[in-house]
């Protein structure tokens, strides 16, 4: 999610001062910011070479790692927040990788394409898959192999024994607590596991 | 070094065979001649394999204690105590082919320094060279590195500490 003001609206979910790790971080841009503006310290996990160049070149921590091989590097609950932001539709090990992220992390915050946006329904209902801003890619040539809802995901949730401690909708970095499923292109849920 | 690995280990393994060839002779002077016999031909015999002996024990020593050097060995094997004194940043890189240092072992040592909650990256570049892929141009390492000393560079003339 390139997009700075959606960053920005994620970056607030996380305390200052946070030890933060940051599955699938790209190129470090949310980190630096966070490491910048917010105090926190921490690494990023990236397989892509051209992104562990850019984050070395930041400044920022990252670790080369193939998410799908699981996070059995990290100590459970070593992390105050561990962050998946557009990563969930990437992992073939997708509901693991929830699991994980809340056993290393106090708290998990991840946030993914909507698939349940009402552009997409249009798309669909005129029986075409959706090529939008957010999802700009054909469905022959699409990185994302999960494809799924806000609703699809709090239900996940569930089933995993997760405590959604907050959720929404994001659209153009604004904060969407209504209809989120219908009216939001980014999905955003803060998690914790059940106590 | 302008010679090629190749022909450096021909002259190696020419000298090799040449300081073989001296001992023949070495052995006729050592036990001398019917006429004169010097030293008894059972002592040269146990002598020379005692000291070929010896001189590869010796060497083994040497280059096992690369092989076998563990930092943990008197903390029981944990590494992350073995660590816990360290306070600079650490940069990790290994190749995935590299038999010698594979990447099972660098990922211990990044484990051990997130345990001790260290500044640490870790870059596994997927290269088929084998061990000695640290010495080619790679252009993933290379910029790995380069990118990570230059940061090194401008925190030090900017006057922060690094």
């Amino acid at each position: 999610m390139s997009e700075q003001v959606n960053l920005n609206a994620i970056a607030r979910l996380v305390p200052e001062g946070s030890r933060v790790l940051d599955l699938g971080c790209g190129d470090g841009a949310l980190l630096d910011y966070l490491q910048k503006n917010r105090q926190c310290t921490g690494y990023g996990v990236e397989i892509d070479d051209q992104n562990i160049q850019a984050c070395i070149q930041r400044g920022v921590n990252v670790i080369q790692l193939n998410l799908d091989e699981g996070l059995a590097m990290f100590a459970d609950q070593s992390f105050d927040v561990v962050l998946q932001i557009d990563t969930l539709q990437h992992l073939r090990n997708a509901e693991v990788m929830l699991r994980e992220t809340v056993r290393v992390g106090q708290t998990g915050i991840l946030a993914f394409p909507n698939f349940a946006h009402w552009p997409n329904r249009m798309s669909i209902l005129t029986g075409r898959m959706p090529v939008t801003k957010r999802l700009p890619y054909q469905w022959y040539d699409t990185p994302n192999i999960r494809v799924g809802t806000y609703a699809d995901f709090a239900q996940l949730a569930a089933k995993n024994n997760l405590n959604i401690v907050d959720s929404f909708g994001l659209q153009e970095g604004e904060e969407v607590r209504m209809w989120p499923n219908l009216m939001a292109g980014t999905a955003v849920f803060k998690l914790q596991r059940s106590r | 070094m302008s010679m090629s690995q190749e022909t450096r280990g021909m002259w190696l393994g020419l000298l090799g065979v040449a300081i073989f060839a001296v001992t023949l002779p070495m052995t006729r002077l050592a036990t001398g001649t019917v006429d004169a016999p010097q030293l008894s031909p059972w002592f040269v015999t146990w002598g020379r394999a005692a000291l070929a002996g010896l001189l590869s024990i010796a060497y083994l020593l040497i280059t096992r204690a690369l092989d076998y050097f563990d930092p943990a060995r008197t903390l029981g094997g944990n590494l992350t105590a073995a660590l816990a004194k360290a306070t600079c940043k650490f940069l990790l890189v290994s190749f995935t082919t590299d038999w010698r240092f594979s990447p099972a072992r660098s990922r211990e040592m990044v484990r051990a320094l997130l345990d001790n909650k260290r500044d640490v990256s870790y870059a596994e570049i997927d290269a088929p060279h084998g061990h000695d892929a640290f010495l080619l141009d790679d252009a993933r390492y290379m910029h790995v590195v380069r990118s990570y000393f230059d940061n090194i560079a401008q925190a030090l003339a900017s006057g922060a500490s690094a």
